[in-house]
């Protein structure tokens, strides 16, 4: 059964709060949690340190609210879904009703890598839909730059109010259309200069060699293991399903690899391609779910004849 | 491009492709010619009938010696299977192993086979036996003083088929295969790279390598593995499935332990050693 805002919803209901106080977080907060936890629903806070400490203070202890690591959730958008997703099979098959969770993104979030978790905020109306999940999303109007918030408010169907009301977005984008929009791909500095290596038609094993080559005593083993993996993926995908000619460039910067790989094709037609598993077998869709998941940051871009997807492995969180 | 290849292995069984049936030759012989000087029996498997390669070899003192005294033989393989044989790969190997018997009985240090086996491998249906008679044989000659070069003629056989063979071999010629999938003290050993390019060579591989016995854990030795990708990994698990049982893959990629829990890839164990 669902109850609050909620009541008589089927499926996900997805909420934005943007606050620009504590106060007008706790507003809402709170009647939130609290209200889970009377209703007797798994009430979960996916907080960052800060907030965390905050609700933690308001509510006082044992108030039946769980609060997970935000920070460990929110490190990749493609494995916040499928940890949520698991998260709230589990609480399904427990016989939960339904399922309430506040969270926000981490700093880190509302830079270069924002397109991806944009993506995020969008594929999740879908991803989440199949669970009676109330969640909400929470956006610091102080420090979350126009754009972005304007992406906020296209992804949520609905606003959750510091003087409890429950607003729909005239704005609201459904997934299927703005996942197909170009996000903006912040240029990395380091592309400024030519790239350190470029490849035309590469096989897979070229690009794998070229990209342990870079990453070898620049970047952790494991992370270099890894964006071969997504290399690999990716370059077969542009291979197999792109246009000829296949352009592979790579850019090494002291802490982190970025790799460009655009085909003359039209990109994946799945528009949750990367975060959510295919469900054709033979798309690529696959092999994007783990790029997705093997780097710290993937975005894309369609340009009139070009798809571009770049990677990137180490820190990606530069400024420019 | 890389390849397993250049790795250190035992030396035992290695792959050879040609496109001129001269330079296989005069491999061949270089390799019987180091067999001789080892002691061993060689023997000869060519594509020409016997009298053709026997009358070139009698030009080579060494070898017309050898001949005479019955250290070396050769045989043509047509004569021996005729066309379009399909091997017994049970069979073929006790061949071999009464042949290392006769070598060691005889007095040599045991037995070396240079052959080209390009006539017994044209069809799918050849080519499948054979493979499976490439890996049994591996494991024999792990045991047993017994060496051989398997040659195959690019031009009648194509890089693909190829590839399915020279993939069971310790080692390869260069550009042959990027895996190597062959008998070790364990189950089984796999080096190289497995990606896109190869999975389902990969897949047959796993099959025509398939081990007889009980079914359980399969351990893979891949201390020389430097890629996998989600379909190889994926192949292993429906492998380790028909096999009712799991594998445990022994290797540096932590990448695969990764790629293992994503997928849920519940019958592979990934036990990371760098």
């Amino acid at each position: 059964m669902r109850t609050g805002a909620a009541a008589g919803h089927s499926g996900y209901f997805h909420e934005a709060v943007c606050y620009g106080s504590d106060e007008e977080l706790l507003a809402v907060v709170l009647p939130f949690l609290t209200g889970g936890v009377a209703a007797g629903e798994p009430t979960l806070v996916a907080f960052g340190e800060r907030n965390t400490a905050l609700v933690r203070a308001a509510l006082g202890p044992d108030s039946g609210v769980s609060y997970l690591g935000g920070g460990d959730v929110y490190a990749r958008p493609t494995a916040a879904i499928r940890s949520y997703r698991q998260l709230l099979a589990e609480h399904v098959a427990a016989g939960a009703g339904q399922i309430r969770i506040i969270g926000e993104l981490p700093p880190s979030a509302f830079g270069p890598t924002w397109d991806w978790w944009a993506r995020y905020e969008s594929a999740i109306n879908h991803a989440y839909d199949d669970f009676p999940l109330w969640s909400m999303c929470a956006y610091d109007t102080r420090s979350t730059p126009a754009a972005m918030l304007a992406d906020v408010l296209r992804t949520h169907p609905r606003t959750a109010t510091p003087d409890g009301r429950h607003v729909p977005n005239e704005g609201y984008t459904a997934p299927e259309a703005y996942l197909r929009e170009n996000r903006p791909m912040v240029p990395d500095p380091l592309q400024a200069d030519a790239p350190a290596v470029e490849l035309r038609d590469p096989t897979p094993a070229q690009a794998r060699e070229v990209v342990h080559e870079a990453g070898h005593g620049r970047l952790k083993a494991d992370d270099v293991e890894d964006l071969a993996v997504a290399v690999s993926e990716v370059v077969t995908n542009a291979l197999r399903h792109g246009r000829p000619p296949v352009r592979f460039r790579l850019w090494a910067g002291e802490h982190r690899i970025v790799v460009s790989v655009d085909d003359r094709g039209d990109g994946p037609s799945d528009p949750y391609a990367g975060l959510l598993p295919a469900r054709g077998a033979t798309s690529g869709g696959l092999g994007l779910w783990i790029t997705h998941q093997s780097c710290n940051h993937v975005a894309m871009h369609r340009g009139t004849d070009t798809f571009t997807l770049r990677l990137t492995a180490g820190n990606p969180h530069f400024t420019a | 491009m890389t390849s397993g290849s250049a790795r250190s292995v035992p030396p035992g069984h290695v792959c050879w492709s040609y496109d001129d049936p001269a330079v296989f030759d005069a491999r061949a012989q270089r390799f019987l010619l180091a067999g001789l000087d080892a002691g061993e029996r060689v023997r000869y498997v060519t594509a020409e009938p016997e009298d053709v390669a026997v009358a070139r070899w009698r030009d080579v003192p060494r070898l017309r010696a050898a001949l005479g005294s019955g250290a070396a033989e050769v045989v043509s393989v047509r004569d021996t299977y005729g066309e379009r044989h399909v091997v017994d790969p049970a069979d073929q190997v006790a061949t071999y192993a009464t042949l290392t018997d006769a070598a060691l009985a005889d007095g040599h240090a045991g037995l070396r086979v240079a052959a080209d086996a390009t006539a017994l491998v044209v069809t799918a249906e050849q080519r499948d036996a054979f493979a499976r008679y490439e890996h049994l044989v591996d494991r024999f000659m792990r045991a047993r003083p017994m060496v051989a070069a398997c040659g195959y003629d690019r031009r009648a056989l194509g890089d693909a088929a190829i590839e399915e063979l020279a993939c069971l071999h310790p080692s390869a010629d260069p550009g042959t295969t990027l895996f190597h999938l062959y008998a070790g003290a364990d189950d089984l050993v796999l080096t190289g790279e497995l990606d896109t390019s190869n999975h389902d060579v990969f897949d047959a591989a796993l099959t025509r390598a398939h081990l007889d016995g009980a079914p359980g854990d399969l351990v893979i030795r891949a201390d020389g593995l430097r890629f996998v990708d989600h379909r190889n990994l994926t192949h292993l698990n429906r492998y380790a499935a028909r096999r009712g049982g799991t594998v445990t893959l022994h290797t540096p990629l932590t990448s695969a332990a990764r790629l293992v829990e994503l997928l849920g890839l519940h019958r592979i164990r990934v036990e990371v050693a760098r």
